[in-house]
Formats: structure tokens, sequence, C-alpha cells
């Protein structure tokens, strides 16, 4: 069954012309920032060469990268609610697990596609620009916090979609929770009371911001940062136990996408 | 006979509206079993448990013997159905949102295009979805009920804003599918659709069974007479008096009464006494519609009526 799983979800998704719009404004604006980190590069005002490159790449700026994926992820899912075909896949044949298991695959499918994208084309990019590809232990540990983060993210999105089964209601709650309600909250909890803060660190979006952090997989990253702070008298950055920070990532993933299964299963389509 | 649908008091509500209230019945092998109620009765909701978009508050359920959730799964692959309106993808062409089906019921090309030739869609196939008229989207949810060949067929008004023609077309389908000798569930408020389609009937009235039987034996006992002549609620108040009539009432200006006699001279002369002068006086087949109407007290809301 699983294969014909697969076989729908890609049939459904690569006929979408929502699919492709989204696909190309990305690719669009991925593009033009690599092609003018490489130019200023060639005219030597940058030095968008690997290995030092593959902090911009696969750490900051990573925010219009969940957008764009999550925005795709809601249209795929929330609209199978609108058009009621969730209900006739089900009617169809499949189980409600089954269904749920389908949109979940949309998950690493995204991340593949975006995540590929942007890697391939950075990296090959600099590699251009510089000595060619090189891509060391830091570089590494940075392309899994930053999967991670992305699925992490995605599992939300794929948790409001389910949960509000509008295409357009989603998107605007899934923007909402990503850029203000997390924040607001932490932001109001801290105010209430200081003791909250060691807490709000672990709210999801907190944590997959911060597995996303260069400086979190490379410590000479993170030796400059503190040098930087210090010659600027800012507050030292603060880096996470790298043990609790991947297990927390992990769990709020599991919660997420258990919670959304849940949610699911229970209501009737 | 064996049994393909059981349930036992199957109930669900929806916070305080309970749409199906502890129905039991059972639909065996090879009948075409109607499942007839007005609007709102909960036969909708019925047909959602039993295609597992919808989770029952109490009771059970049997699809082909299957007892666990994992049968249960496996039994659905045995059915096809279609709930109200059709719901496909409006971006996909008619052919692709039957190879969605055909995937999860592990069925190929050739499946589809047989199932698009029997409801006539081979030459509107490739074009998309929300560029079918309803009539169109009716006979593509149908090629999509009958792809995997199943041996149990749910339909759920399927004759729901069709013109006259698209109801024949899908008597004859229906026809045809019980003539292969599959068992076919369907629910309809119109009356008349079901006793012509129907081997078997269940009668459900705001979630509840009121009676389920053959139609043959449904239908069966005392004779209607039809009368007109005069005002309908004068004519109706004397033939009320008359003591063989039954379950009188009136339709569309005609009262209509059950009587124990097929002779009508008798109550011919009885509204005469009264001063009545009747233009016209018929026995006719006791129908679904008088059986239904007895059933629920008379005339309730939604039931689709005989076409004249």
């Amino acid at each position: 069954m699983i294969r014909a799983i697969v076989k729908n979800e890609l049939l459904k998704t690569v006929h979408r012309l929502a699919f492709w719009v989204v696909c190309i404004v990305f690719a669009f604006g991925t593009t033009m920032e690599y092609v003018e980190a490489y130019l200023r590069t060639l005219a030597g005002r940058s030095s968008f060469t690997l290995p030092g490159a593959w902090q911009q790449i696969l750490s900051s700026d990573a925010e219009p990268l969940y957008i764009f994926a999550g925005v795709m992820l809601i249209l795929l899912v929330a609209n199978e609610f609108t058009w009621r075909t969730a209900r006739q896949n089900v009617i169809d044949g499949l189980s409600k697990e089954q269904f749920f298991v389908g949109k979940m695959l949309l998950i690493p499918f995204i991340v593949l596609l975006f995540l590929g994208f942007r890697i391939t084309l950075g990296g090959a990019l600099a590699a251009a620009a510089g000595d060619g590809w090189v891509m060391g232990g830091p570089a590494w540990r940075a392309l899994a916090g930053l999967t991670l983060a992305f699925i992490g993210n995605l599992a939300i999105a794929l948790f409001i979609a389910l949960a509000v089964r509008s295409g357009g209601a989603a998107m605007g709650v899934w923007l909402l929770y990503f850029a203000l309600i997390e924040n607001l909250l932490a932001e109001g909890l801290v105010r209430l009371s200081a003791s909250f803060e060691p807490v709000v660190k672990f709210f999801p979006v907190h944590v997959f911001n911060a597995i996303t952090r260069y400086i979190q997989h490379d410590p000479e990253a993170f030796q400059r940062a503190v040098a930087s702070a210090t010659e600027h008298h800012r507050d030292l950055p603060q880096i996470w136990d790298a043990g609790t920070l991947w297990l927390t990532a992990i769990g709020w993933v599991v919660v997420i996408l258990g919670g959304a299964f849940v949610w699911f299963r229970q209501r009737d389509l | 006979m064996t049994a393909v649908i059981e349930t036992e008091q199957l109930t669900k509500r929806f916070r305080r509206t309970t749409a199906v209230d502890g129905i039991s019945f059972t639909v065996e092998q090879g009948q075409v079993f109607g499942f007839l109620g007005p609007n709102g009765s909960g036969k909708t909701t019925t047909i959602g448990m039993l295609t597992g978009i919808i989770t029952p508050t109490a009771g059970r359920f049997r699809l082909f013997g299957s007892t666990t959730h994992r049968e249960r799964v496996a039994a659905r692959l045995r059915m096809g159905a279609t709930l109200e309106q059709p719901n496909f993808y409006p971006y996909l062409t008619g052919r692709n949102n039957l190879r969605i089906a055909a995937n999860v019921k592990g069925r190929t090309m050739r499946d589809i295009e047989a199932v698009l030739e029997t409801v006539g869609l081979t030459k509107r196939a490739k074009d998309q979805f929300k560029t079918y008229s309803l009539g169109m989207k009716q006979r593509l949810a149908l090629a999509a009920t009958m792809l995997g060949d199943p041996e149990l067929v749910i339909l759920d008004e399927p004759a729901n804003g069709l013109d006259p023609e698209g109801m024949r077309e899908i008597r004859e389908v229906i026809g045809r599918l019980a003539d292969q000798g599959k068992t076919i569930f369907l629910s309809s408020h119109l009356l008349w659709e079901v006793e012509r389609t129907c081997t078997h009937v269940a009668v459900l009235q705001q979630g509840r069974i009121l009676r389920q039987a053959s139609v043959k034996d449904i239908t069966a006992g005392s004779a209607i007479a039809e009368v007109r002549g005069g005002p309908a609620d004068r004519l109706r108040a004397v033939v009320g008096e008359y003591p063989g009539a039954r379950a009188v009432r009136v339709e569309q200006g005609t009262v209509v009464a059950e009587v124990e006699q097929e002779d009508l001279s008798d109550l011919n002369r009885f509204i005469a006494e009264r001063g009545v002068w009747v233009s016209h006086l018929a026995l006719r087949q006791r129908s679904l519609e008088d059986v239904f109407m007895e059933l629920t007290g008379g005339g309730e809301h939604g039931m689709g009526e005989v076409p004249q």
C-alpha cells in the first residue's frame, strides 16, 4: 500500500499548479541570492567560498526556506478537506492512518526538494568561486540540524493544516505562529516572571532556531562569535548542550507529528 | 445467505444531536437494499460510518464479517462507494482522478478505461474535473465506485441533481450491477426510486429504523383507495368515518386511504349518503410511499414525490 500512497501523493502534487508556482518563486529567490554572492566573490567584494559559505547556506536566512515549504505543505494538505477529497480517499479504500502517512511523506519530499536545491546550487557556486567542494564535520552537523529544524517546522505546518482544514486560514495561523505567536507567548511569560526564561527556550520554534545556528555546530565559528561579541561589548552568544538540543528537537518532532495524528484520527472527515 | 453488512445498535451523536440512534440491520449478499428516509434522517451518517469517514459513538458494524480494524480496512477494498456529491481533485483530469482510486484498489489503466467506457466518459477523460457538468461528475463518481469490481456497492443519493435521463442511466447501471450479483446499498429520499430499484428496504426517520423488509413484503397487504370530489378536507373527514378505511390522508388534493376490501362501491355509497359527490374513485396497489406515510404518521418533510 505504501507504493500506492507515494504514487498518489506524487500524482496529486506534480499536477498542482500552486506547487510549481511555489517551487519557481523559491528557486528564483535562492538563485538570485547565491548568484549575487558568487558574482561579488568574483569581483573580490565577498568571500562566498567553501567551507566558509556553508554558514550562509546551512544556517542563516533559513526562515524563507521554512515559509515557502510550509505554505506548500499547507496547500497540499488543507485543500484535501476543502475539496473533500480526504474523505474520498478513505472511501476509495485508504485507512485514515494510511492517508496520514501520505501527508507525512510530503515532509521528507519537500525537505529534499528545497534543501537539495539550496545546497546543490549554493554549494556549487561557492565551490566554483573558490577552491572546490569542501565539506567538513561542522557543515555536516549544521546540515543535520537544518534538516531536523526543517522537518520540525513542517510538522507544525502539517498539524495546523490538519487541524484548521482550510488552506487560507491554515496559512494564516501557520505564519502567525511561526513569526509571532510563539515569540509573543515567550516574551509575555518572561515578563510575567523571569523564572519562565529557562522554560521558553524549550518552545518548539525556539528549539528549531537554536539547532539551525551554525555556531552550535562549529566550535571555531563559536569562538569567533565570542571574540566578536567581546570586542563589541555585546552579550556573549550562548549555545545549547548538543545532546539536550538534539533530543529536544527530535522530541518535539515526535510530539507534534503524534499530536497531529491523534487529532486527525479522532475527527470525522 | 451471507451477511455483507451487519450493524448492531450503531449510533452517532454530534454534540447534542443524535444523527443515528442505535440502528441495527443486515444486508445480505445479492440484495439491492434501499435505505430510505427524509433529508436529515441519518442515511449519509450511517454510510459515513460504514465507509470509515465517521467514527461511531456507540454500537458496531461488520463488513464481510470483519471484526477488527485491520479486517475492516481490508474489507473496504471489496466495496465501492459514493457519498453525497462527487469529491474529486478539480485540477486533475477525470482519468487521473480515477488513477488515485485505482492505485489504492490495485487496479490498472485498463480497468480505468473500462469503467470510463461504462459510464460514457472516455471522450472527456482528459479534461479537468472542474470542467465537468454535475451529471458528468456523478458518472465519474460511479466510475470510481465500480473500479475494482467491488462486491458491495454503496450509493448515497445517486440520482441527486440528475435530469430524468441521468436518473434513468443510473437506474440502468444499478440494474446491471444487480444482475451481476453484486450487493447494492442504496440510500435515497426518493421513494419511487427505491421502489423501482430495490429488493429490500429499511425506512429511517430521525436516526431510527422504523421498519425493514423486502419491498414485496412491505408493500403487500391492504389496497389503497384514491378519492377526489369536493373540498379535500370535507372528503377526508367523511372517508375517515368509513369503518373499513385506515391511514386516511390527503396527497396533492386526493384523499388516500387504506381499505380492507377491493370493492369500492360500498365506500362510494357511504360518501354519497353524507352528501359528498365523488368525481374520482380508484383502487391502486399499495406503494412504498403509502407504507412510508403510514410509518411516519404521514407527510414527513423532504421526501421525494412520484413524478407525474
